[in-house]
């Protein structure tokens, strides 16, 4: 059984600290040093066990003038992973690291002591659920020591599950206090409400898993840059980023970079925000990425349990295909079943017919926490008088 | 590959072979190791080069039931992993890598050289249009594994890839351009003479271009481009795991109209290999001959279960990766048509230049397509260019409706990974141009 307990991460903490050390000595410039530690392990029908341990380093050394930083990264925990990284290829990446006021000694931000399962409590799990294809528990452990020494240390247990059939479908949820609850919350058959018969409106409405996607794409086309401009938005978008929710599969209470943390209104009376350039928004993708802005918890706002209008398209999964940077497909798949509805439209179309979120939002696994989402007029560009 | 291999391959052939001698006696136990680096370079004519190089090192060590995996294993742990140690103690600080060297890392005189080749065309082919702008990407792999038995024999293999990537608009009409990406090969790819130039002229030629009519329609794909439809349609619906939890829509099929013939030969594809993650060479696997389902694309277990001997088709995307069967390079057989022969006979339809998946469901064949470049066809002529589209295919309706096979294969016309379980991989398609009777353009 793999403990991921204080002392690993005492353990940790103290290696990155020497690996840092090391790095100082060997450049003259300020180092920051990022360790990460991750262990998992996964059961899939056959059955077939996998066990994983999962380590690397980054390094981030910022010129004399503050104004960029090299940065590189290498795998495993060891001196020689210091050196690989001195010795790979380095890339410029974003200087920002918070002042040394601001940051001093060290802080912590840990999901409680937890062990992973054993294989026979995951054999367990796939034989009392037979839509599980594969379950997976893991538990993350970051370190990172700034150019000044202080330290932060994070740590994170998640569990993931395959549901099939009926196509595949992705749940994850934190992990603490217990895994076998932890897995019974996210794979729990979830009907969020929503509209109670077809009409001829136009408005399509989705459920969380459907509108997800949508949310991602869109806070990535106009979020993440300086794209915003005059954009109009519709009433139901109303995006905060999170990212020390309590619920929230990634983020703290302090980002990849070392930056506190705090909620971001992205969008809110139509007044929007970008994540570009925000302090305490920079996330790693894997310890080979320099943090970057990115959204962490997003969550979008409802306007409470009530239920949305009948509505003309109720959809329990949607794609996003992004035919060209003006042009975007919206595959929705009917609650149901049944034939799909495709949908031409563009991003900015997509934003404004937003219409609003009904009901209590959830987490999904692929990273927001969505209420029903609406959208109206969309249907209407794809008629053929439009 | 111009690769910097600093791979010292005596120490690791003969480390991997030790860990090998530990594995448990009759078992299916294997020990798996691989170096890789990866490296991505993006440059523009109006932002600075951004250079993203990544290496990483690990083992995956066990049978098809129970395996461990993990980051940067020195000997030691290799030979615990082999007795099967599930546990992992902390490493040492001087702890020494299994191959004594750091990463293998790409050449950074290579990345300089090709980096001034894409500036020095651009501004060539580049000169003199109207308010030109661009991106172009350089995608590359270098990995190297070794494999070893409980009989303590090693076998290893060598893989790389390189994909070439550029994106060419107007200043003018920031919202419209062209995107073209190709294979390079060689010790020391470089990007194809013209491409700023064929990407221009696809952005004029598409500039007034409207979407199809939706509904059903008539294609013809040109050469490269079918192997985007069996790769979705034909390769996962062979694989032998996805078949052994339910009967694929291929295998209940009837018999395509044509003598067609699908082959899977890994070796040919732009990520190929010789030998797969499970040590077995890889050939020239057949799927489908004359038109009927002859072969499955197997693994080291599926094959067991299948009184199959393993094809070499058994891949992970990582050391952190379960096993599972892949296609490699998927292929339609040379037809008999005459190219243009089959446009001419084609009295309306459309001309499909370049496609990519969407999604698949192996089980029922439903896929999706989008649709990149494509014409109209009337009256047996490629006429009007088409904007972008999605269109939907059924797998057992157009399998039947397949009634012209061309004598063109050609392979990399259009270049995608293939994403299974969440597992990346580089893999190649080829075709001849061939005719489906029924597709449905959606929107």
């Amino acid at each position: 059984m793999l403990e991921t307990s204080a002392n690993e991460i005492e353990a940790l903490v103290e290696r990155a600290n020497a690996l840092w050390m090391r790095a100082q000595r060997e450049r003259t410039s300020r180092v920051e040093l990022y360790a990460k530690l991750a262990d998992r392990v996964r059961m899939e029908r056959g059955p077939s066990m996998h066990r994983a341990r999962e380590a690397g380093i980054a390094l981030r050394t910022f010129t004399r003038d503050e104004s960029r930083a090299a940065f590189a990264s290498c795998p495993g925990l060891s001196n020689g992973a210091v050196d690989g990284a001195f010795s790979a290829g380095q890339r410029w990446v974003t200087a920002a690291t918070p002042e040394p006021a601001l940051v001093s000694g060290r802080r912590s931000d840990l999901d409680a002591d937890l062990s992973l399962p054993s294989e026979v409590e995951l054999l367990t799990w796939l034989r009392s659920s037979p839509s599980i294809a594969w379950v997976e528990a893991g538990t993350t452990t970051e370190v990172l020591i700034g150019p000044e020494g202080w330290v932060t240390a994070r740590r994170r247990h998640r569990i993931w599950a395959m549901i099939r059939p009926d196509g595949d479908r992705l749940v994850a949820a934190r992990g603490a206090p217990k895994w076998d609850e932890a897995l019974q919350r996210c794979t729990a058959e979830y009907d969020p409400g929503g509209p109670t018969g077809a009409s001829s409106s136009c408005s399509i409405a989705c459920q969380t898993e459907a509108a997800a996607p949508i949310v991602n794409a869109l806070v990535h086309r106009f979020h993440l840059s300086n794209a915003i401009g005059d954009l109009r938005v519709g009433p139901g978008w109303n995006v905060m980023d999170e990212p020390a929710h309590p619920a929230g599969l990634v983020g703290g209470v302090f980002d990849d970079a070392g930056f506190p943390t705090s909620p971001l209104k992205l969008s809110n009376g139509g007044a929007l925000r970008t994540l570009e350039g925000t302090e305490g928004h920079l996330w790693r993708r894997s310890y080979r990425e320099p943090p970057i802005p990115t959204p962490s918890n997003l969550i979008v706002g409802s306007r409470g349990l009530e239920e949305p209008e009948p509505c003309g398209f109720f959809a329990r999964r949607c794609r996003v295909h992004h035919l060209t940077r003006a042009v975007w497909v919206l595959e929705f798949e009917p609650v149901g079943g049944g034939a799909p509805l495709f949908v031409r439209t563009s991003p900015e179309r997509l934003i404004r017919a937003c219409a609003l979120g009904v009901g209590p939002a959830r987490f999904t696994a692929n990273g927001p926490c969505v209420p029903v989402m609406v959208f109206r007029g969309l249907q209407d560009e794809n008629s053929p008088s439009a | 590959m111009p690769i910097s291999t600093r791979l010292n391959d005596g120490a690791t052939h003969d480390a991997v072979a030790l860990a090998g001698r530990a594995l448990p006696a009759d078992s299916m136990a294997q020990v798996f190791f691989e170096e890789r680096a990866d490296l991505r370079l993006e440059l523009s004519g109006r932002a600075a080069p951004n250079l993203a190089a990544t290496s990483t090192r690990g083992a995956a060590v066990g049978e098809p039931g129970r395996t461990l995996h993990r980051t940067d294993p020195s000997l030691d742990d290799l030979v615990a992993m082999a007795r099967g140690d599930g546990r992992w103690p902390f490493p040492p600080v001087d702890s020494e890598p299994l191959s004594g060297t750091p990463a293998s890392c790409f050449d950074p005189e290579w990345t300089a050289a090709i980096e001034a080749e894409v500036f020095r065309r651009a501004e060539i082919e580049l000169a003199g249009l109207p308010e030109p702008r661009w991106r172009a990407s350089i995608v590359a792999f270098h990995q190297k594994v070794w494999v070893a038995g409980t009989d303590a024999s090693v076998v290893s293999d060598v893989r790389g890839g390189c994909r070439f990537e550029i994106l060419v608009g107007s200043e003018s009409h920031p919202e419209v351009h062209a995107a073209m990406e190709w294979v390079l090969a060689g010790n020391q790819p470089e990007p194809p003479a013209g491409c700023f130039s064929r990407a221009w002229e696809r952005l004029e030629r598409r500039r007034s271009a409207r979407p199809p009519r939706p509904g059903t329609t008539r294609a013809v794909l040109a050469s490269g481009v079918g192997g985007v439809l069996v790769h979705e349609l034909v390769g996962h619906a062979l694989e032998a795991d996805v078949v052994r939890e339910a009967p694929t829509w291929i295998q209940a099929a009837l018999p395509s109209a044509l003598r067609m013939s699908v082959i899977d030969e890994p070796a040919r594809g732009r990520g190929g290999w010789r030998v797969d993650d499970e040590g077995v060479a890889t050939g020239r696997t057949s799927l489908i001959e004359d038109g009927r389902v002859v072969g499955l694309l197997l693994d080291r277990s599926t094959a067991r279960l299948h009184g199959a001997p393993p094809n070499g088709h058994a891949r992970r995307a990582t050391y952190l990766d379960p096993i599972r069967p892949r296609m490699g390079c998927t292929y339609i057989g040379h037809g008999q048509d005459d190219p243009a022969d089959i446009v001419r006979e084609t009295a309306s339809g459309i001309f499909i230049r370049e496609m990519s998946a969407g999604h698949t469901d192996p089980l029922s064949g439903r896929a999706v397509f989008i649709v990149n470049d494509a014409d109209s066809i009337v009256n047996g002529a490629v006429q009007e260019p088409l904007a972008p589209f999605i269109i939907s295919v059924d797998g057992v309706e157009a399998w039947r409706s397949i009634d012209r096979i061309g004598c063109d294969l050609a392979f990399d016309t259009c270049v995608g990974s293939c994403i299974r379980d969440g597992q990346p991989l580089a893999v190649s398609v080829g075709a001849p141009t061939i005719r489906i009777g029924v597709i449905t353009v959606e929107c």
